[in-house]
Formats: structure tokens, C-alpha cells, sequence
């Protein structure tokens, strides 16, 4: 019972990184049409911004914030360099021009900083744990839920309490018209992207406390191939489908690890990957979607 | 005009393996003799890429659909060749518990190749039932999602694979001249299949899924078929990769080589043979120079710092620009066979003779009772009407009325609530596209061309599927020239003026050797002059094939100048029918249509569905 409960909580504090990266994809589909490949590298971008504050000594908190800020310009930057310019090109023109920044962004850091994994100190807190009820939860688990749970309040708010958010909702059902009503459509853009920025920089800070602050060019590539995943189970183009989608899958990954057996635990991946496939065939619009909003 | 068969198809397939094989040939061989071994297996490895590279493009440049799961093909391919072909004292250390008693196997590379090949074959066919249904973004998801499926199956059957770790001691046998045998296969199938009549199905696809399965498409087929011919040229790469290297591991097969052939593809053109191995060539020649860079070389008596992923960031740079500068890639369409050797593509035309449909049409289209509802929304309610042989009727009705949904009723593209269509008690085929080779053809509010095949191309698509259906097609030269489009016959059908364009889709829509042709409002937006020459279009069009026309339009004088009978439409249900002289005098017409009356105004307030349906239906409409 304890261990069961503990893995669900392993599993929600999983699939809360899940659900920041997938809510990030989905506001930028829903509003644009754009899968966007390189929302991993957000991660990365953040990741390795407070690799260098922690290096040259500023304090692990303020070192986080500027690793958010970071990813919300780079985001910001991102749409600006190359997706701008293919706004109007069709779904594929957008997705392989993102695929095409990742690759630059890996690269990047391969070749400026190295390939190899640098550690960005992480405080010690992070690594301790706190015995609540007879279930020993480590602290950045914790921390992991609360803080997802305080960024989706937020965004819950400012979707659907401020003009902004109003703005934002109706370009995600049609962006033209929502053009034509005087939504300002380059400030909209920006601030779409700058939110999935702010979230994958959360996303990041969260990433670094579980893994001991592990940094390397491709740790965005793995996290934004589950939050694929998530926005898949969660029926693409639904911001509340995402983030639920990325708490399923995080708890479904952490289940698979944890019962199946050993011989066969690598198959996590497979089996996660091979469901998404399943789901697409049979339920298009997702497990929690109720329609399909693929546009076509 | 060139008209497309198998028979042309081989000739270009021929004309353009040449053309390309023959280059990457001498820069093999120039790389080669300069550089030495080393150079040799560069050149092999470039001619593997091709190998790769033509085939993922003959799915995804002919259907459209992306894929980025071929290289979990190449990695089936590279593995089942592995271990078949290695030696039982390597695989007893290696894999000493291997299922299906592989450990004491061994066949020879010929036969590993083949029996990979169908093993890739297969997996190819039913990983092809699931992908031929999607498109967009869904399959981009989906066939990477399969890659990371089957890279992650390899990595973890060890008891088959080895796992993670290297396989080695494959059977190092790749030749130069081996590998361009291969090369050369792929390049032939690619160029034929893109050039055949099954290819400009295809690709008409592409441009407009549901105009092509109105035109009698069988889009799913011809998709799953050209996924399973791209599956086994990409599974060949992959046996090609496991008999140069010797070595493999699952990781060789995953997203670096995805991320290497889909640059290749796109710099050159994911529609063009050619643009794929030009894209090869630029982004193998650029690699070295950026490995070469990379390495730190010494340059006179200084020494640049090695600087390693440099050809990484050539690669992702590649893409970025070349998405944003030209997304169609170097070639675009063109093939290298478009710009040398013209003279080789000399005209079909002779071979034809004039087929205009002998005998004339003696069936009726009969709908009976149709009625279909969207969301409680009664679109179409209770509808019964008749087209006859030769007949040309008209269909008209206020927006909102339900005409755009009853045409798609009649032509299968809706299925009804309630109700049946029959072509001489027959009842409309199923899945749709079956209906256009049962002899109904329709055009769109909204034109729905080709856009980027030719005007020629267009209406071949049709003369291509009525062969198919064995019904007695209208040879395209003829049909061209009777629409007067035989002077534009070479121009893409995007780039037409309204009007042309109008014109053409219903050439097309003639083309099947149609018993019954529905034109959804053909005039709309057209000024008088066009409007008139329009109506002498469809009087041809009735005159050519015989075929019965059913003409949906707002445009009463245009209606009433062309048809025979008219039905009225309001609110899904028909409330007059008549000779055009009928028709004007009809009060309930003039109520509904012309809308001036009081007494309809009443009606719509006291109907507060009315409003509701006609935004609906018009949303149906824009589909």
C-alpha cells in the first residue's frame, strides 16, 4: 500500500514535468498549428543558463529564475529567427523547420560549451527527504508537485480571467478571425511562446533538482518525446488534455518501471510509444479529448 | 501532351537512373582513387544514403504524409541481415541464447539479403495499414513514435539482438560496384513509380485528398503500396549499412541518421529523385568539409582547434534555411530529366484515337428520401429527386438551404441518415471513391484542383481511374481541346485564372466518362461574360458524354437559362419542381428564394432552427 503510494506520487511528480512541457506544446499548436520540435532545447537552454550562474556563484535561487527568464527569451527569439518566417507555410514546413532547430541548438552547446554531461550544483535541500504518514518522500518531489500545481493556477487565471488570456483563446479556435477582431497578432505570438518559454524554464529547474543537476545538449530530446506522448493522450490541442495527458503518462512510466518485470523494464519506452500509436488509431481524439481538433 | 502510362514510366525511369547514377558514379570513383580506402567507404556510405534517402521520398514525396520512423526500417533491415548472415562461433559468444534457434543459423549473404528484405517487407505492409490512414501532424507522431518503438525492442531483446552493445562480426562483403547495383534498383523503382499513372494518383492525392477520392482515387491503397515499396528501399539501406560496417548497434538506426537523411531530403526536394540525390552529394560533400574543420586541420603551419559537432550544426543550419528560404527544396517538382534531353519526350498524342463515349446513357440517378442531420440540425429532410440521361437539372435554393450537403449525399462523400442513391437501382458504392468509378463524377464550391500538376495531369488522374473502373474514359487530348484548355494544357493548374480553373475541374469531372456530372455552384463569382461562357461549357460537357448534369446554383438567371428541370431546396426539403417557366411563377419559390414576402419572414422568427442551419450548413459548405 505505502509502496503503491509512493509510486503514485513518484509517477505525479514525473508526469508534472510532463505536463509543464506538453501545456508549453499546446498553447503553441493550438494557437499556430506548430508541433514544435525544438520545445525540448527550451529545456536545455534553461538547463545550461544556470549551469553558468551556479559556476560563477550566484545563489541557486536567483540562478533559477534567470534559467525561466532565459527560456521564455530564447523561446520569444525562437519564433522570431526561424518560425516567423514560415508562418504561412504548411504543418510539415513548420515542423521540420523546428526539427531543424533543435539539431542547431544541440549543436550549439556541443560545440561551445562539450557534449559530455556537465553538473550544475544543485542545493542540498533538494536531495533530502521528509517521512509524512510512513511514506518517505524525497523534498524535490514534493516541491516538483507544488510547483506545477502553482504554475497551472496561474495559467488557469490568466487564460480565463484576463484579456490577454481571452485573446489567447480565441486565436486558438481561429487565429485569423481572432486577427481581424484586432488581436495583435505579433504581440499574441510572442506572448504564446514567451508562456511555453516560462513553462519549459520551470520545467528545467524541476528536471535539474531530480537528476543532481545533469546538463548535456540532448536532455531536451528525451523529455519532449514524452510530452508528445502526453499531448497525444490528452487529444491534441486541448491545454487541459495536456497537462492531464502528461500526469498520465508520468504515472503510467513510473508503473511500467516499477511491476513489470526486470528482464523486460526496458521496454518502458516501447510499450509507452507503441500505446500512443494505438491511440491515434482508435481514438484520435485522444483518451481525454472529446473532439478532434486537428486542423487540416 | 504528355500522357502518362507504365510504358512512359519505364522510359523515364531509365532516362533519369542514368542521368543521376552515372554522376554519382565518377564522384565515386574520383573520391575513391584520391583518397584511397578510406574514400571507398565514404563513397559507399554516401551511395547507402541515396539508397535511403530515394526511398523514404518515394512514400513521402509522392503521398505527402511525413514519415520519420524509416530508419526503425533500416534497423529491421541492418539486424535480420546481421543475424542471418553471421557466423554461429560469433553469435554463440555474442548471442548464445538467440530464439528461433539463430545462434546455430547461417544462410548465405544472398539469401540473409532477400529473406530480410521480405521480413522488412512485411512489417512494412502492416505498419503501412496504420499510416496510410493518417496525415499531418499524426503521422509525423505516429512513425516516430514506431521508431522509438522498434530502436527501443532492438536495444532491449538481448537474448536476440545483443541489446545495446555493438553486433559485430557481420560478414563484411559490401562492394563499391555491389552498392551501386543497389543504388541503382531504388533509383529505377523510385523514378518509374513517380512518373507512372499509380505516382499521379498518388500525388494528386496529395494536393487534394478529397477531390481525388471524388475523382475514384482508391487514395488508402496506392498510399499503403508506395509505404511498403519505401519501407524495403529504406530496410535495404539498412542491410546495405550492416554488410559495410560488420559492426552495428541499435543507436546507428535511431534519430542521428533520421536527423541526417531527412536534411538530405529536404535540401533537395522531397518530391524529386533527383532533389534527393542532389541532397545527398551537397550534404556529404558539406559534412567533410565541416568533419575536415572539425578535426582541427592544419592549414600551412598553423593548427585550427578541433571543434567536434560542427557537422551537426552544418546539418540543423541546412534545414532551417533551406525551410524558410525554399521549403520545395533545390529541385521543387523538376526532375534532372525535365531540363536535359527534352527531345526524348515526344508526344503520346498519335497513339490515341478519339474515344468519345459511343452509346448514349440510358441511366437514371435516383435519390429517395434523403435526409441527414448535423447535431440535431436538420440539413437535408425528406429529399427525393431524379437526374435522367442527358439531362441537364438544376438545383437552387437560398444559403443554408442544404444544397451543398445534398451534393455531398449524392456523391457519397456524406452518408445519409435515412434514405438511399441508386444509379439505375443500384445503390452509391462504398468508401467513395468506388462512387466516381461507378460513373458520378462532381466538381467543389470551393475549386478543388491538383494545384501543382499540370493542367494535362489533372484530367489524366480521371482518365486514369476510369481505365481502372473499365468504363469507356473521354481521351484527355479531346477533352482538353473541347473545354478549350488544350493551349494550357502544360501549366499548373494553380496558377490558372478563375475561370480556367473552373473549367478544368469540370473537364476532370468529364473525364471518368461520367453518366452524371454535380457542379457545385460552377458560376459563383463569375462575372456575366464568363457566366455565359460557362453555360456553353456545360451544354459541351452534355453534349460530349451524354452524361446527365446536375447544376447547384444561387444564380437564378443562370439556372433557369441552362436547365431543363429545376428543383427548389428550402430548409432541407424541396419545395418546388418544374420547368424553368414553372419555376418563376412558383409563389412558394419566390418566398423562399427571393425572399421578400412577409409571410417568410414570419416563418423565420417563428423557426428559430432556421438561423442556426444556415450558419451550419454553410460551415459544411467551407469544408
Amino acid at each position: 500500500m505505502n509502496e503503491a503510494l509512493q509510486q503514485l506520487v513518484n509517477g505525479i511528480s514525473l508526469g508534472s514535468t510532463y505536463a509543464l512541457m506538453a501545456l508549453g506544446l499546446a498553447i503553441v499548436f493550438t494557437i499556430f498549428g506548430l508541433v514544435n520540435f525544438a520545445h525540448g532545447e527550451l529545456i536545455t537552454i534553461a538547463a545550461y543558463a544556470m549551469l553558468l550562474c551556479y559556476n560563477i556563484g550566484i545563489p541557486w535561487f536567483l540562478g533559477a529564475v534567470i534559467g525561466v527568464a532565459v527560456a521564455a527569451v530564447a523561446a520569444v527569439t525562437m519564433e522570431f529567427v526561424a518560425f516567423r518566417p514560415v508562418r504561412h507555410a504548411d504543418v510539415t514546413t513548420m515542423l521540420i523547420t523546428s526539427f531543424g532547430v533543435s539539431i542547431v541548438i544541440q549543436a550549439i552547446f556541443a560545440v561551445t560549451v562539450s557534449a559530455r554531461v556537465q553538473t550544475a550544483t544543485q542545493p542540498a535541500w533538494s536531495s533530502k527527504s521528509l517521512t509524512l504518514m510512513g511514506i518517505t518522500l524525497p523534498i524535490y518531489q514534493v516541491a516538483t508537485i507544488i510547483v506545477t500545481a502553482l504554475a497551472l493556477l496561474i495559467l488557469v487565471f490568466v487564460l480565463k480571467r484576463t484579456t490577454f488570456g481571452l485573446a489567447m483563446r480565441g486565436a486558438a479556435e481561429d487565429f485569423q478571425t481572432a486577427r481581424l477582431l484586432g488581436v495583435r497578432s505579433h504581440r499574441l505570438t510572442t506572448a504564446a511562446f514567451a508562456v511555453s518559454g516560462l513553462l519549459a524554464g520551470v520545467a528545467a529547474v524541476l528536471i535539474l533538482a531530480r537528476t543532481g543537476g545533469a546538463v548535456y545538449p540532448t536532455m531536451g530530446l528525451a523529455i519532449i518525446l514524452k510530452a508528445f506522448v502526453a499531448i497525444v493522450i490528452g487529444g491534441m490541442g486541448s491545454l487541459v488534455g495536456a497537462a492531464a495527458g502528461g500526469m498520465v503518462l508520468g504515472i503510467a512510466e513510473v508503473s511500467l518501471r516499477a511491476y513489470l518485470p526486470g528482464s523486460i523494464s526496458g521496454l518502458t519506452d516501447g510499450i509507452l510509444f507503441l500505446a500512443v500509436v494505438l491511440i491515434i488509431i482508435i481514438r484520435p481524439q485522444g483518451i481525454l479529448g472529446t473532439k478532434p481538433k486537428l486542423r487540416t | 501532351m504528355n500522357q502518362r502510362t507504365w510504358l512512359t514510366a519505364l522510359r523515364a525511369g531509365i532516362i533519369r537512373t542514368t542521368l543521376l547514377a552515372v554522376p554519382v558514379i565518377l564522384l565515386a570513383l574520383a573520391y575513391s582513387s584520391f583518397r584511397g580506402g578510406s574514400g571507398e567507404r565514404l563513397a559507399i556510405t554516401a551511395i547507402i544514403n541515396v539508397v535511403i534517402v530515394v526511398s523514404i521520398g518515394i512514400f513521402v514525396g509522392n503521398s505527402g504524409v511525413e514519415s520519420f520512423g524509416h530508419i526503425g526500417f533500416a534497423a529491421v533491415g541492418a539486424y535480420s541481415v546481421a543475424l542471418l548472415t553471421t557466423s554461429p562461433q560469433v553469435k554463440k559468444s555474442r548471442i548464445p541464447d538467440a530464439p528461433f534457434g539463430l545462434t546455430q543459423t547461417q544462410v548465405s549473404v544472398l539469401v540473409g539479403v532477400v529473406l530480410s528484405l521480405i521480413i522488412v517487407a512485411v512489417l512494412g505492409a502492416v505498419v503501412g495499414l496504420v499510416v496510410m490512414r493518417l496525415s499531418g501532424i499524426s503521422s509525423t507522431i505516429v512513425t516516430l513514435a514506431l521508431l522509438v518503438v522498434v530502436v527501443n525492442l532492438v536495444s532491449n531483446w538481448v537474448d536476440l539482438t545483443g541489446g545495446a552493445e555493438a553486433f559485430y562480426g557481420i560478414p563484411t562483403v559490401l562492394t563499391l560496384p555491389m552498392a551501386v547495383i543497389a543504388m541503382a534498383t531504388v533509383l529505377f523503382v523510385a523514378s518509374v513509380f513517380r512518373s507512372s499513372p499509380w505516382g499521379l494518383l498518388l500525388q494528386a492525392a496529395r494536393e487534394d485528398e478529397l477531390a481525388a477520392v471524388t475523382m475514384g482515387v482508391n487514395v488508402g491503397l496506392l498510399r499503403w503500396f508506395a509505404f511498403v515499396l519505401s519501407a524495403v528501399g529504406a530496410g535495404m539501406g539498412g542491410v546495405l549499412f550492416a554488410l559495410l560496417l560488420g559492426a552495428i548497434t541499435p543507436n546507428d538506426f535511431y534519430l542521428t541518421l533520421t536527423f541526417l537523411t531527412i536534411a538530405m531530403l529536404v535540401l533537395g526536394g522531397k518530391r524529386s529523385t533527383t532533389g534527393a540525390v542532389i541532397g545527398v552529394i551537397v550534404i556529404t560533400i558539406g559534412n567533410e568539409i565541416f568533419r575536415w574543420i572539425g578535426d582541427g586541420p592544419n592549414i600551412v603551419s598553423f593548427t585550427l582547434p578541433a571543434v567536434p559537432g560542427l557537422t551537426t550544426l552544418f546539418l540543423g543550419i541546412t534545414i532551417v534555411v533551406v525551410m524558410i528560404v525554399r521549403p520545395a527544396g533545390i529541385m521543387g517538382d523538376r526532375e534532372v530529366d525535365d531540363f536535359t534531353l527534352r527531345w526524348f519526350h515526344r508526344s503520346t498524342e498519335d497513339a490515341q484515337g478519339p474515344a468519345v463515349a459511343s452509346e448514349a446513357p440510358t441511366s437514371r440517378l435516383v435519390a429517395a428520401d434523403l435526409v441527414k442531420h448535423f447535431d440535431g440540425v436538420k440539413a437535408v429532410d425528406g429529399v427525393s429527386l431524379e437526374v435522367g440521361p442527358g439531362e441537364i437539372v438544376g438545383l437552387i435554393g437560398p444559403n443554408g438551404a442544404g444544397k451543398t450537403t445534398l451534393l455531398n449525399l449524392l456523391s457519397g462523400v456524406l452518408i445519409p441518415d435515412h434514405g438511399s442513391v441508386c444509379i439505375d437501382s443500384t445503390p452509391l458504392p462504398q468508401p467513395p471513391y468506388r462512387v466516381a468509378r461507378s460513373g458520378l463524377a462532381r466538381t467543389f464550391q470551393n475549386i478543388r484542383l491538383f494545384g501543382s500538376l499540370n493542367v494535362s495531369e489533372n484530367v489524366q488522374v480521371t482518365t486514369i481511374v476510369a481505365k481502372k473502373a473499365n468504363s469507356q474514359g473521354i481521351d484527355p487530348a479531346d477533352l482538353l481541346s473541347a473545354f478549350s484548355l488544350n493551349k494550357i494544357s502544360q501549366r499548373k493548374a494553380r496558377t490558372l485564372a478563375y475561370g480556367d480553373q473552373r473549367r478544368l475541374e469540370i473537364a476532370r469531372a468529364a473525364a471518368i466518362g461520367s453518366r452524371f456530372v454535380l457542379l457545385d455552384e460552377p458560376v459563383a463569382g463569375m462575372n456575366e461574360v464568363e457566366s455565359l461562357a460557362l453555360r456553353e461549357t456545360i451544354h459541351n460537357l452534355n453534349a460530349l458524354g451524354g452524361a446527365g448534369i446536375l447544376v447547384v446554383d444561387h444564380d437564378l438567371s443562370f439556372i433557369l437559362g441552362i436547365c431543363e428541370r429545376i428543383y427548389v431546396l428550402d430548409a432541407g426539403r424541396i419545395i418546388a419542381m418544374g420547368s424553368p417557366d414553372e419555376i418563376v411563377v412558383n409563389t412558394a419559390v419566390i418566398d423562399a428564394y427571393i425572399g421578400t414576402s412577409i409571410n417568410h419572414q414570419d416563418n423565420a422568427l417563428q423557426d428559430p432552427n432556421m438561423h442556426e442551419q444556415s450558419t451550419t450548413t454553410n460551415g459544411e459548405d467551407t469544408r
